[in-house]
C-alpha cells in the first residue's frame, strides 16, 4: 500500500527534517499495523473558520479598547483572547494518547457499504468529547469516550467493484472545547474489507447444463430431516451429539439427519461463454446466492480452482471469497 | 460534534438566551425606556417560544421589527454610530437574532457579539462590582459557545460550566501578563463619537449663578491627593481650577487672557514651605489639571498660563495622574498694565445702588486692603445666606443678589464681590475650582468630591500681589472647615454642614466608606488608569529604560509563552494512571518486584506471578503472599473495597524492598 513518494516514518527516529515534511502534514505516515497511538508529535492544529472570525472580533475589541482608552475593554479583550489560546491545549489534549486499532469486518457485496470496525481507547482518565472519525467522502461519526474506557465505532466506505477493499487513510479530529481550533491527525490501519461481485440479475439456474438432480433424492445426509441415532465417530458435530444418552453414561450416540431436497449443481465458469470476467463473477455470485437460498448442494468451478459440491453458509462465503478474489 | 450547519436543540438555546440575557441586563438601565421594554418582551418572547417547542417565529414579523428598531435608535439618537446608540443598536440586533436562531452558525454570532457587548459595558462604568459581574457573564457565555461545540446526552450543564471555568482560570496568567505588557497605544486611533464623553463632570469654563450649585450636588469623586508631607491646613487647601476675568452682568468666562502662557513661578517671592503632593484626576473633558493654590512643578508635559493655571495640552478624558508642587504662601508681584485692564473690566451697567455702596467704602477706607475688609465686613453684617437653592435672579443678578434676595452659593457671592472690587477700582477675578476635602485614613489619601466645587475671588494689591479672598467665608466660615452634607440640604434653608460624628455606627459606617473608597482608590490607580504613560513608568521601574517597541513584544512574547508552556506542562505531561488505588498500589508493587529481576509477563495472572517470586526471593515470600492476597480479594473479591483495606495494601506495598539486597 506504500506509496512511493511516502515514505514510512518511524515516530521513534522522526528528524526534524521528516517532522516537518509536507506529506506527513497532509497525507499522515502510510499503513500501519496494530494499534496506533496519537503521539505528540502527529496530531496537527490550525484555527477553524469559525476561530478565524473569533480572532477578527478580538481585533475590533481591541481597537475598540484603544480607541476609548478603556482600561477594563483591554482587560476583558485579553481575557477572551488568552480563553482562545487556552483553548488550543485542550483541543489537543482531547486527541491526543488516543489508541486506535482495526475491529472486524463484514464482507459486502459490490454496491454497498464497507463497514470498518475501529476500536478507540482512552488511556487517560479524562473524557475525550466529541472526536470525529471520517473516511472521505463519508458523513464523519463523532463520539464521546470516559476515562479509561474502548469504544467502537464503525467507518463506512462506499464499494464500486468487488475484491480487498482496504480502509485506507482517515481522519480523527476534534473541535472541542470551544470550536475555535481543529486538532487532527491522519491514520492508516490495517484494515481489510472482502467486497464480493455485486449479483447479477435474475437468472434461472435450472436452465444451466450444469444442473441435475440428486441420484439419491431425500436418502443423502443433510441438515433438515431427522433420521435416526449412529455411533459417534471422531470428527461428528457436537452440537449432533446425544447428550442426554452420555449423561446416563450409555456410549455417545449421534442425531443423524436425513438430506434436504438435496439437487447438486456445479456452477462453471465455462457455462457462461461470451461474457467478459466480471460479468461472469457477478453471474456465478448470483447462483451461489440462489442455490443456498434454494438449499441446494453446488459446487464452484473457476479457472484454475474448483470448490467441490457442499451447502451451508461457510460453504457460501468460501464460494464467495473464491469469486471476490478471483484475479 | 456540532457542525456549522447543525440545527439547535431547545437546550442550545436556553443556554444562549442566559448569556444574551446576562450581558444586555447591566445596560437596560441606560437605555431608553422603549429599548428596555423591547428587549425585556423579545426575551421573554423567546422563553415562550422555547417552552412550547417552537422555535421560529414567522419571518415578516422579524423583518418588521429589525426595521423598527433600527429606525427608532435612528430617530432616538439621530445617528446610528456612536456609543449610546452603537450599543442600542446592538441590543435591537441581538434580541432579534435570539428569535431567529435557526444553525449552529447563527448561535455562534450570537456569542461573539455577547463578547463584544461585556465590552460595551465598560464604555460606561469600570466598577468592581461590574468587572465582577462580567467575569460571571464570560464564564456563562464560554460555557455557551461550549454547549453549541459540542453538545451531548453524556455531558451534564455542569461539564459545561466547569469547562468554562477551568479555561477562565487558566487564561488568567496570560490576561495579566498581556494587560501589564502589551504595548499601549495612545488612542483615540479614529475620531471619537461626539458622545464618547456624556457624562463626565467637572468644572465648567463658565460660570453663571447656579452652575456651582448644580455641580455641588453630586456626589462624583473630582480628584483624590496623597501629600508627600504633612496636609495643609483647611484653609489652605484650595484646589485651583479656571480663572474667571470677562463678565457681561450675569456669566463669566475666562477671556482673551486667560490662556496665555507664563513661566512658572520660581523666582517668585514664595513664603514658606513648599507643599509636594501626588493627585488622581478623573476624567472631564476639559484641560485643567487641578493643583494647590498657588501651583508651580507638575510632571506633565502642561502649559502655565498667565493666571497660575496648568493646562493639559489635550482634555482630560481618561484618569490621570500627576505629581506636583505648590506654594500655600506667596506674593505674586508687579502687575502687568494689560492684566490690570482685564482685571478692572465690568459689565455695562453697573447699577447705582452698588455704585453708591462703593463709594461710600471708599471714603471711609484708606487703602485698598481696608475697602477689600469693608466688603467682607458687609457680607458678614448683612443678612446673608448661604444655601444650595438660592431664588432665581433677574436681569441685573449682582444688584438683585446685594441688595434683593441676599441668598446665594459660592459663586453669588465671588461674582458679587469681584463686581463691587472692581467699582472701587481693585483689580479683581473669579478663581473656580475646589475647596477642602475628606481625609480618607485608610488609604492615606484626601477625597476631592465634585461636591467641594468652589468659587472664590482674588484681588490684586500693591504689597502682597494676587490675593485670595474668599467672601463666602465670611458668611459661612463653616463651608471652609466642613464639607456640605448632601443629605440635610433642603431648598432655600440655609446649607448644613457635615460634622464630625460621634457615636459608634456612625463612626464605623464612615470606617466602611473610607475602606471602600481606599479600595476604589487602588483600583482606579493601578487597574483603570493603566494607560501608556503608567506602562511606561513600571517598564522603567523592572529595568526596561526606554523600552523599545521590539523589546516589548519580544518580553511579551517570552512570558506568554512561559505561561502557556507551564499549563501545557500541567495539563499534558501529567501521565494520568488507574485512577482505582488498588491498581496503582499493585502497579508499584509489580516495579518493585521488576527491579528484583521479576518482570511480569503480559499473560501473566497475580497468583502465577506471586509463585515465580516466591521461589525467586524465599525470604519476601510472606510479604508477596500477603501483598497478592490482599490486592486479589480487593480486586476480584464480591465483599467490595474497604477503605481500610486498600490503605493496608498501600501500607505493605510502601513496605515492600525497593530492590535487591
Amino acid at each position: 500500500m506504500q506509496k512511493p513518494e511516502c515514505p514510512p516514518f518511524s515516530m521513534q527516529t522522526l528528524t526534524f527534517r521528516d517532522r516537518f515534511r509536507w506529506q506527513r502534514f497532509t497525507r499522515g505516515l502510510g499503513v500501519e499495523s496494530g494499534p496506533v497511538r496519537l503521539d505528540r508529535s502527529r496530531v496537527f492544529i490550525l484555527p477553524t473558520a469559525s476561530g478565524l472570525l473569533f480572532a477578527v472580533m478580538l481585533l475590533v475589541m481591541l481597537f475598540g479598547a484603544i480607541n476609548y482608552n478603556n482600561s477594563m475593554a483591554h482587560l476583558f479583550t485579553f481575557l477572551v483572547g488568552s480563553m482562545a489560546m487556552v483553548s488550543i491545549l485542550h483541543t489537543y489534549r482531547n486527541l491526543v494518547r488516543l489508541s486506535f486499532s482495526a475491529g472486524k469486518t463484514t464482507a459486502v457485496f459490490a454496491g454497498q457499504r464497507a463497514g470498518f470496525e475501529i476500536l478507540v481507547t482512552n488511556p487517560g482518565a479524562s473524557p475525550r468529547y466529541g472526536i470525529r472519525l471520517q473516511c472521505r467522502g463519508q458523513p464523519a461519526v463523532s463520539i464521546d469516550l470516559q476515562g479509561q474506557h474502548t469504544t467502537t465505532t464503525t467507518l463506512y466506505r462506499d464499494t464500486r467493484r468487488r475484491g480487498v477493499l482496504p480502509l485506507g487513510r482517515w481522519t480523527v479530529s476534534t473541535r472541542y472545547p470551544l470550536g475555535l481550533f481543529r486538532a487532527w491527525a491522519h491514520l492508516e490501519l490495517q484494515a481489510q474489507c472482502l467486497v464480493y461481485p455485486r449479483p447479477a440479475a435474475e437468472r434461472p439456474l435450472m436452465q444451466s447444463p450444469a444442473y441435475k438432480p440428486h441420484q439419491f433424492g431425500d436418502r443423502g445426509r443433510g441438515v433438515d430431516d431427522f433420521a435416526g441415532f449412529r455411533p459417534y465417530r471422531p470428527g461428528d458435530s457436537p452440537r449432533h451429539v446425544l447428550w442426554k444418552a452420555a449423561a446416563r453414561e450409555q456410549p455417545l450416540l449421534v442425531k443423524q439427519f436425513g438430506g434436504d431436497r438435496a439437487d447438486e449443481v456445479w456452477l462453471d465458469w465455462e457455462s457462461l461463454p461470451g461474457m467478459d470476467t466480471e460479468a461472469r463473477l457477478s453471474q456465478l455470485c448470483r447462483w451461489v446466492l440462489d442455490a443456498h437460498r434454494n438449499q441446494q448442494a453446488w459446487g464452484l468451478r473457476l479457472p484454475g480452482l474448483e470448490i467441490a459440491i457442499a451447502s451451508g453458509n461457510r460453504h457460501k462465503h468460501r464460494c464467495l471469497e473464491a469469486l471476490a478474489r478471483f484475479a | 460534534m456540532l457542525l456549522p450547519g447543525t440545527a439547535l436543540s431547545t437546550r442550545t438555546q436556553t443556554w444562549l438566551l442566559a448569556a444574551v440575557a446576562l450581558v444586555v441586563l447591566p445596560h437596560l438601565p441606560r437605555m431608553p425606556w422603549w429599548i428596555t421594554l423591547f428587549a425585556v418582551g423579545v426575551g421573554l418572547f423567546k422563553l415562550l417560544l422555547l417552552r412550547r417547542q417552537r422555535h421560529q417565529p414567522p419571518r415578516v414579523l422579524l423583518a418588521l421589527m429589525t426595521v423598527a428598531g433600527s429606525a427608532g435608535v435612528f430617530f432616538y439618537y439621530s445617528t446610528l454610530l456612536g456609543k449610546q446608540a452603537g450599543v442600542a443598536l446592538l441590543i435591537i440586533m441581538l434580541a432579534l437574532k435570539l428569535l431567529e436562531l435557526h444553525t449552529v452558525r447563527d448561535a455562534r454570532l450570537v456569542i461573539y457579539l455577547s463578547y463584544f457587548l461585556v465590552i460595551t459595558n465598560f464604555l460606561f462604568t469600570q466598577t468592581i462590582p461590574i468587572a465582577l459581574y462580567m467575569f460571571v457573564a464570560t464564564l456563562v457565555i464560554t460555557a455557551a459557545l461550549s454547549v453549541i461545540t459540542h453538545s451531548s446526552r453524556e455531558r451534564p450543564v455542569s461539564n459545561h460550566l466547569r469547562l468554562a471555568a477551568v479555561l477562565l482560570a487558566q487564561a488568567l496568567p496570560i490576561m495579566l501578563v498581556l494587560f501589564v505588557f502589551f504595548p499601549r497605544v495612545v488612542g483615540p486611533i479614529w475620531g471619537l463619537p461626539k458622545d464618547a464623553y456624556a457624562g463626565m463632570t467637572g468644572l465648567s469654563d463658565t460660570m453663571t449663578p447656579g452652575a456651582i450649585s448644580s455641580l455641588a450636588q453630586s456626589d462624583a469623586t473630582a480628584f483624590r491627593v496623597e501629600f508627600f508631607g504633612p496636609a495643609p491646613a483647611a484653609e489652605l487647601r484650595y484646589w485651583r481650577g479656571p480663572v474667571l476675568w470677562h463678565t457681561d452682568g450675569r456669566t463669566w468666562s475666562p477671556g482673551r487672557l486667560s490662556s496665555y502662557p507664563r513661566k512658572p513661578p520660581e523666582a517668585m517671592q514664595n513664603r514658606g514651605e513648599a507643599v509636594r503632593y501626588a493627585i488622581t484626576l478623573e476624567g472631564h473633558d476639559k484641560p485643567w489639571l487641578l493643583a494647590l493654590d498657588l501651583p508651580a512643578e507638575i510632571s506633565r508635559r502642561a502649559l502655565y498660563t498667565v493666571d497660575f493655571q496648568w493646562l493639559s495640552y489635550r482634555p482630560v478624558r481618561e484618569r490621570i495622574r500627576y505629581e506636583a508642587t505648590s506654594w500655600p504662601h506667596y506674593n505674586t508681584g508687579p502687575l502687568e498694565p494689560q492684566l490690570r485692564k482685564a482685571a478692572l473690566q465690568l459689565p455695562e451697567q453697573v447699577s447705582t445702588r452698588v455704585e453708591a455702596l462703593v463709594r461710600d467704602w471708599r471714603t471711609r477706607a484708606d487703602s485698598d486692603r481696608a475697602v477689600v475688609q469693608q466688603a467682607l465686613d458687609y457680607f458678614h453684617e448683612q443678612p446673608f445666606v448661604y444655601t444650595l437653592q438660592p431664588p432665581r435672579l433677574g436681569d441685573d443678578p449682582v444688584d438683585e443678589f446685594l441688595f434683593g434676595t441676599r441668598r446665594g452659593f459660592c459663586e453669588h457671592y465671588a461674582a458679587a464681590f469681584v463686581v463691587l472690587m472692581r467699582s472701587a477700582g481693585i483689580p479683581a477675578r473669579v478663581v473656580t475650582g475646589y475647596q477642602g476635602g475628606e481625609y480618607n485614613p485608610v488609604g492615606d489619601y484626601w477625597l476631592i468630591r465634585q461636591a467641594d466645587a468652589h468659587a472664590w475671588a482674588e484681588v490684586w494689591l500693591p504689597d502682597a500681589g494676587w490675593l485670595r479672598v474668599d467672601p463666602t467665608a465670611a458668611v459661612a466660615p463653616e463651608r471652609i472647615d466642613q464639607a456640605l452634607d448632601l443629605d440635610l440640604q433642603a431648598a432655600g434653608a440655609p446649607a448644613r454642614f457635615r460634622l464630625a460624628e460621634s457615636g459608634l455606627l456612625a463612626r464605623g459606617w464612615r470606617r466602611l466608606h473610607f475602606a471602600l473608597d481606599a479600595v476604589n482608590n487602588n483600583w482606579n490607580q493601578w487597574v483603570l488608569s493603566y494607560g501608556p504613560q503608567r506602562q511606561l513608568e513600571l517598564l522603567a521601574a523592572l529595568g526596561f529604560k526606554q523600552a523599545s517597541w521590539r523589546e516589548l513584544a519580544l518580553t511579551l512574547l517570552l512570558l506568554t509563552g512561559t505561561c502557556l508552556l507551564g499549563i501545557a506542562l500541567w495539563m499534558l505531561v501529567r501521565t494520568p494512571g488507574p485512577s482505582d488505588p488498588v491498581l496503582q498500589a499493585w502497579q508499584r508493587f509489580c516495579q518493585r518486584l521488576e527491579r528484583l529481576g521479576i518482570r511480569r509477563a503480559p499473560s501473566e495472572g497475580p497468583r502465577d506471578l506471586a509463585r515465580r517470586a516466591m521461589a525467586a526471593q524465599p525470604e519476601l515470600a510472606t510479604q508477596v503472599g500477603s501483598i497478592t492476597d490482599l490486592y486479589i480479594r480487593l480486586r476480584y473479591g464480591k465483599s467490595g473495597q474497604g477503605a481500610h483495606e486498600v490503605r493496608q495494601l498501600q501500607q505493605r506495598v510502601r513496605r515492600f524492598p525497593q530492590r535487591a539486597g
